[in-house]
Formats: C-alpha cells, structure tokens, sequence
C-alpha cells in the first residue's frame, strides 16, 4: 500500500534516515545480485520479491486474533472459519505472484525534451498469457507512478512522467514494477535495472536576431551562387518539408514524393556561433543558440553551428535539429552523448 | 479523520467498493440480528444507510459529531447491559461502534476495517451458536468478506478466475 501513497507527502518520523539507509543498501543489493537487463526483458521467478501490504499485516493480526477466540473458547467452527482464512490468504500470495511472473518488459525510451517541461519515460510491457494480468504498477525512483491493466495477450505502452528542470542528461537507473493484485493482502515487485537516459535540450529563450549571412565571413558556404538560389536536385521526402519545395509534377507522373533541391542565397544559410554572444552568461547563450536552431528548423532554413569543439556543418531536418540540441544540451558537460 | 479538507468521494471514487463493504458489514450484523437487542440493529442498519445515502451527496458527519455519537452509544449500552464485557454486550458495542467507523469510510484502508469488522462479527457468531443450519449463513458471510468485500478485487480478476 506504500507505492500508492508515494506521490503525499509523507509525515516526518525519526526512523526515515535509517529506512533511507535500509532502502539504499537494499538497492545496491539486488543491483548486483540482478546485473543490468537488456531489454526486453521476461521477469522471471528468480528476480520477483513478495511480502505482505500493511492490510495483509493487519488481516493477519485479525486471523491471530480469531485463532485465539477460537482456542479460548474451544469452538471448533471459529477454528475452521480461521483455517478457511488463512488458506485464502495463502492462495491471494500465489494469485499475486503469478500476476506478475512472467510479464515482458519490451522496450523503455525517454525521448528528448526540452528543459522546464516534463518529459516521460515511455514503457512497453506485454503479455503473453490468455489472462489479463490486473493493476501492475510502475514506478520511478524519482516518484512518479502509473498502473495498467493488461489485458490477455497484448501489449501496451505507459508514460511515466520525468521533470527536466535544466538541460542535460537525467538518468533513470532503475524502473520498479510491482502489483498488489488480487485483493491488496500481498504486493510482489521487481526492479528492471536498465540504464535509460532522457536527453534535456536548453530551454529555449531569447530575442535577439538571426544572424544573416555568416556564413559568408566563415567560408562554409558550398557554393558561391550570387544570391539567387542554385538547383541541386531531387531527393525524397522528409517530415518536416514545405509543401512549396514538393516536386509536384513529378508526384503527378506516379513518382515518389519528391522535393527540389536549391542551395539556397547566402541570406538563407545561417551559421550560429558560441563566440557571437559573447555578452550573454553561457547558459543563455546555450538558451538563445536553441531558440534559433528551433525557429531555422521551423521555417525550413540550412543552419549549422559552431560551439568551442563542436562543428555541425549546415544542414536541416529533424536528426540535424537533434544533433545540433542535443551538442547544446551536452556542452560543457562531462556526460558522453547518448 | 486525516484530512478534513479532501472531499468524502473524489471525483472518481468508485462507488463499488464502498457498497461491498457495507454488504459485508450488514450481513454481520443481521447474524446477530436475533440475539443483540433490536435497537442496536436498527442503530447499525441506520448508520449504514446514512453512509450510502451520504455517498450519494457526498457529504459526512464532522468529527465532533462522530465524537459525540460514540460516547452517546457506549453509555446506552453501559446502562442496558451494566458492563462492556462478554459476548453479549461486546458484540453489541462492536456493532455500534463499527457502524460509526462506517461513517468515516474515505480510502480503501478504511473499507479493509469495514471488511474486518464483518469477519469479527462473523467470528463472534461462531462462538455464539454452532449449528449445523447456520452454517450456510456463515460461509455467505465469509465469502462477502473474503471475495466481495475487498476494495482492491476489480471485476475483471473475477472474469478471469472464474475461467
């Protein structure tokens, strides 16, 4: 019944530095008992931990109790009604087991977002049995928490909330899943030790202006077209691409969608550049450099940009607009990229 | 009890549950139903009806009016039966005192005390009377509280054991 009241605050007690102690050690414990998992991942007998909910505690005090009734008044009905009990008890722990045993992790990603918004740890689970398996939970150790129900033979996917305060990496060591199903007496969980990392780009902020043009100073511009736009071809269609720049006419003749090619004007190349701001702290100048990579992206524009040791060359297209991010959501930061 | 704050049912607070662990607190106290004085049942039935009437409005007796019922009933039943001993007057006092709890019946954990007090009171029907035409009396009651009365069991488990 622990997991359900996480999200409350909990009321202060002079035992939480030593539980948080238990809990730490507990951790490290089944870490190295358990190893990293590779998903996807089938959770199996051995790695499934199980003991009672407070409500199983007090159902069995309350069985106790009527035992001692029953020997105290030597009555063999309470005796029986006490043993019936306790035998449904001990089904509910199997029940409770089985509910879980057996469950496919499939696959966890946490796709990049940027910072000061929530981002969430996308996870599959699957079942393969012809029983629903009832109210598995899932758990981060950062708190949040969702419950599914899985129906016979399906898979489905969970969100699990993240908070990106700052721009960076936040990991996810571990994701606990866990069930108190049938009837809350037992819960059973295991944690999936399966690095995840969500990549948090800078919030993106600032007012100043593209830079126009310079490229120009720099001398990364492919071609030297006297500001008109020069053809370069055909190639496939990308998300993200101008209805304008569609080859329609070739679309019209049953070829695949196409889009025409210009190198564009040394208006339309942009080069954004760490060294440019230099008024700016760093980290708004990390803020202002995502802001013109997301609006260049947005309005179909060739970027490139230039950090202290990173050089992305113009481009355009969401795996550039995430590289050019993800160089500033990592710059200056120890963590090797994803 | 906790938070006088939060509403009684949130929003989607089933309402399930709630009727299930009413179900098995009356079916308790119709067990005794012949052997406690009639106005403790009528009492115990009455609280039960006020609680479902009051999931319906969403609105509960304050603590102080909890309070002042519970001292009201323990000093009836101190007069009637002169003691809170025994299994007369005891029965009788859980009775009372486990319709009152009813009334502060919030989240699930509240409903498992509703659930355990239906199994005390079945238990103390057990070591009132041991007939055999009782027996299946009882083992209803034991299956409300056991399967039916637990605020965690969905209807889809049952679907599923039932197979």
């Amino acid at each position: 019944m622990g997991a359900t009241t996480a999200g409350a605050p909990r009321r202060w007690s002079p035992f939480a530095p030593l539980a948080a102690a238990l809990n730490a050690r507990t951790a490290r414990w089944m870490r190295r008992r358990q190893g990293v998992d590779q998903l996807p991942v089938v959770l199996e007998r051995r790695r499934l931990y199980i003991l009672p909910t407070r409500a199983g505690l007090a159902f069995s005090a309350l069985l106790f109790l009527m035992l001692l009734a029953g020997l105290n008044y030597a009555n063999s009905l309470a005796l029986f009604l006490t043993f019936l009990l306790t035998g449904f008890v001990l089904v509910v722990m199997q029940q409770c087991h089985r509910n879980l045993l057996g469950t496919e992790v499939v696959a966890g990603i946490a796709p990049a977002v940027f910072a000061r918004s929530t981002g969430a740890l996308q996870l599959t689970l699957g079942n393969t049995l012809d029983v629903p398996r009832l109210h598995l939970e899932a758990r981060l150790p950062q708190g949040a928490l969702r419950a599914v129900d899985l129906p016979a033979r399906t898979r489905l996917r969970l969100e699990l909330p993240l908070a990106a305060p700052a721009r960076g990496v936040v990991r996810i060591d571990r994701v606990r899943l866990s069930t108190a199903q049938p009837f809350g007496l037992f819960r059973a969980w295991t944690w999936v030790h399966t690095p995840i990392t969500l990549l948090v780009y800078p919030h993106p902020h600032g007012a100043l202006p593209m830079p126009a043009d310079s490229a120009r100073h720099t001398g990364t511009r492919p071609h030297a077209g006297a500001g008109a736009d020069e053809w370069l071809g055909l190639r496939p269609f990308r998300d993200g691409d101008s209805p304008r720049q569609v080859d329609w006419k070739a679309y019209a003749r049953e070829a695949p969608l196409l889009v025409k090619e210009y190198v564009h004007g040394a208006s339309e190349l942009r080069l954004f550049e760490f060294s440019q701001l230099a008024h700016l702290d760093q980290e708004a100048r990390l803020s202002q450099l995502a802001r013109w990579v997301v609006d260049a992206e947005a309005h179909g524009e060739r970027y490139g940009l230039l950090l202290p040791g990173v050089r992305l060359l113009p481009d355009r297209g969401p795996e550039h607009r995430h590289r050019c991010l993800a160089a500033l959501a990592l710059f200056g930061l120890a963590e090797a990229p994803v | 009890m906790r938070t006088p704050a939060a509403p009684p049912e949130s929003a989607g607070a089933p309402l399930r549950p709630l009727l299930w662990a009413c179900a098995a607190f009356a079916g308790g106290v119709l067990l005794h139903a012949d052997r406690v004085p009639p106005w403790a049942t009528a009492v115990a039935l009455l609280l039960v009806l006020w609680r479902l009437l009051s999931a319906q409005r969403s609105r509960l007796p304050g603590a102080t009016a909890r309070a002042l019922l519970a001292l009201a009933l323990l000093a009836v039943v101190l007069v009637r039966f002169h003691t809170l001993n025994g299994l007369a007057a005891g029965t009788t006092l859980l009775l009372l005192m486990a319709g009152l709890k009813l009334l502060e019946t919030r989240a699930a954990r509240d409903q498992c005390v509703m659930v355990g007090a239906g199994l005390f009171l079945l238990l103390a029907a057990c070591l009132d009377r041991q007939e055999l035409a009782r027996t299946p009396l009882y083992g209803l009651q034991a299956w409300l509280c056991s399967f039916r009365g637990s605020p965690a069991l969905s209807g889809q488990f049952r679907a599923a054991i039932s197979r």
